[in-house]
């Protein structure tokens, strides 16, 4: 007999093919093992915020708030008056001149 | 005039050294560190310091500070990109850092006390000149000696070519000085007028209770003013900005 | 004229605190002005927006503290009062006035805009999260592939050796229905040659007889035994 022959007659043997590995891993023909691993490393969940430090109790997330930028303006006019009183107001106290 | 004594309302903004070195080497080295370097530094340190703590850690998610720096530099970028074209994002950092340069400083001149940076015509002249200095070295880069077919209007006689050359010449050149006037005679003119009606108030506001209650009817104008004055902050950078982006347009495509 | 500089040099220093008490009534009744809620209320308001930390310093002390740390620097000359003091009011009470405008919209504005981002975020993140499990039901279905295509080559293999068997039988059969066949045959010959033979037996018998008959001898002993028979008849009275 010819192998052809063998074939066709063991075709009713062989059972259907129900899966592939190209029905598992999409058209990419690779496997989802990459795949799994990269979800597999996601956090999960809802992240707890940590607040710690100025950036964390001014500035992030849910905490922005405007108290920096007055902080800043009471901060220089500190540092510009204490200038300025050293430089010369000092001497002008009393209008004496 | 005795009791008073009125300084003058331009003493604002003199420069005065704090520490200063004056050491006997490399033939009498002077390092002095004046209110205008003081002052420039704390721009720097409040941009860098705004950038780095409002920037709420890259999050996709802004919070309400980082959307306030991502929607000015939205508005920058899309200042750049109508000026200057879409190609030419590169300049984007240099418009970027330089508006918010003059903005800090022009904000921070407001707060009483305080030394404007930007009202000094070093800072504001030398910006202008090195902007204008570098358009036209980058136009002479990117175009040659055709960079010079700027000063010739299409069309023109050819009689009248030295005559109008000239006159684009001059004001070319008038570029230079015009930006930086513009930015610190505003600022000058503004904490000026604000020194002297604040003298004016004072006196009123200490003589009797009648006359200082009757002063709170100028007091109101001058709470204006000061309203006025933020807002000239917001739009002198704006506009020295936008006028560095027309410039940067005409160095690149030469109208 | 020495009194003079003397009267208006106590004048002066008399001034400052007049000077620096004035503005900040004038803001009080500015800021009061538009909305009139009772003054207890708006004490109780301006005590709340005073720092405080617990144990140490209580909203009243602070106060307190704050007013008198005010009061000393102005009187010990730390804080001059000048025409800068005017600028450094008129922009607090500015400052505040625009803090106090723009705090809502604002906020509403970034609300919105972070309640958008969010919201595009949010969606791509479900979707994403979707297709990722669909794609996971998908391959669940393949799950117990293994043992399902296992089973079916159990199954062919059980077939093909259920069908070699019966190839193994058929041919057995088909075996003893040729060796009947050949038996019947065979048998089928031998009674057709035994018939034959003895028909041509009989034949032969017959042929034989019919020639004997044919003899004369025969004939003669026939009707010699027939009479004789006869005779005997006659002998024995039996006739």
């Amino acid at each position: 007999m010819h192998a052809s022959l063998v074939r066709r007659q063991l075709q009713g043997l062989i059972p259907p093919k129900i899966a592939t590995p190209k029905l598992v891993s999409g058209d990419a023909g690779t496997g989802l093992g990459p795949l799994v691993e990269f979800y597999s490393k996601l956090p999960k969940g809802r992240v707890t915020p940590r607040v710690s430090g100025i950036k964390g109790r001014y500035f992030s997330g849910e905490n922005a708030s405007g108290k920096p930028i007055v902080a800043l303006i009471v901060g220089l006019f500190a540092i510009g008056y204490t200038l300025d009183y050293n430089m010369h107001l000092k001497h002008h106290k009393n209008h004496a001149h | 005039m005795s009791g008073f004594n009125i300084l003058s309302p331009l003493s604002q903004f003199e420069v005065s050294s704090l520490i200063g070195v004056n050491a006997p080497i490399l033939g009498y080295l002077n390092i002095t560190l004046t209110n205008l370097a003081l002052y420039s530094c704390f721009i720097l340190l409040i941009a860098l310091g705004l950038h780095l703590y409002g920037n709420n850690d890259s999050n996709l998610i802004p919070n309400k500070w980082s959307i306030s720096l991502e929607t000015s530099f939205a508005s920058l970028s899309s200042m750049v990109r109508e000026q200057i074209g879409a190609q030419s994002e590169i300049y984007l950092p240099f418009i970027y850092s330089l508006f918010f340069f003059i903005l800090f400083g022009n904000l921070i001149s407001n707060v009483p006390y305080s030394f404007a940076v930007t009202a000094s015509g070093v800072v504001s002249l030398g910006l202008s000149v090195t902007i204008f200095i570098g358009v036209t070295i980058l136009a002479l880069s990117i175009h040659g000696l055709k960079f010079f077919s700027f000063f010739i209007p299409s069309g023109t006689p050819l009689a009248l070519v030295p005559l109008l050359v000239l006159i684009e010449l001059v004001s070319y050149l008038a570029r230079a000085v015009s930006l930086g006037v513009r930015l610190f005679a505003n600022i000058v003119a503004g904490h000026t007028l604000l020194k002297i009606l604040s003298t004016y108030l004072y006196k009123l506001f200490s003589g009797s209770v009648l006359i200082a209650v009757i002063t709170l009817i100028p007091f109101a104008i001058f709470l204006a003013l000061i309203g006025l004055e933020i807002a000239v902050s917001l739009i002198q950078a704006f506009v020295f900005t936008l006028l560095v982006c027309s410039y940067l347009r005409d160095a690149v495509h030469l109208h | 004229m020495a009194s003079r500089i003397a009267f208006s040099s106590m004048r002066a220093a008399a001034r400052p605190r007049a000077a620096a008490a004035l503005p900040r009534h004038a803001v009080r009744a500015m800021a009061t002005s538009s909305n009139p809620p009772p003054p207890e209320q708006r004490a109780s308001e301006l005590m709340e927006k005073l720092p405080s930390s617990p144990g140490l310093l209580t909203k009243g002390t602070s106060a307190i503290v704050a007013t008198g740390l005010a009061a000393t620097a102005i009187s010990q000359e730390l804080y001059v009062v000048n025409e800068e003091t005017i600028i450094l009011v008129a922009s607090i009470i500015f400052v505040t006035y625009l803090s106090k405008m723009i705090r809502e919209p604002y906020k509403e504005w970034a609300e919105a805009n972070i309640a958008r981002i969010r919201k595009v975020l949010e969606g791509a993140r479900a979707e994403h999260t979707h297709a990722v499990q669909h794609r996971i039901d998908n391959v669940a279905q393949l799950k117990d592939v293994v043992s399902l295509t296992q089973g079916l080559f159990a199954i062919s293999k059980d077939t093909a050796k259920t069908e070699a068997e019966t190839f193994v039988q058929q041919q057995k059969v088909a075996v003893a229905a040729e060796v009947k066949s050949v038996l019947d045959s065979w048998v089928r010959y031998e009674q057709q040659l035994k018939e034959a033979e003895q028909l041509d037996l009989t034949r032969t018998v017959i042929d034989r007889v019919l020639v004997d008959l044919k003899q004369e001898k025969t004939q003669r002993d026939i009707l010699m035994q027939a009479v004789a028979e006869v005779e005997q008849l006659v002998k024995n009275k039996a006739v």
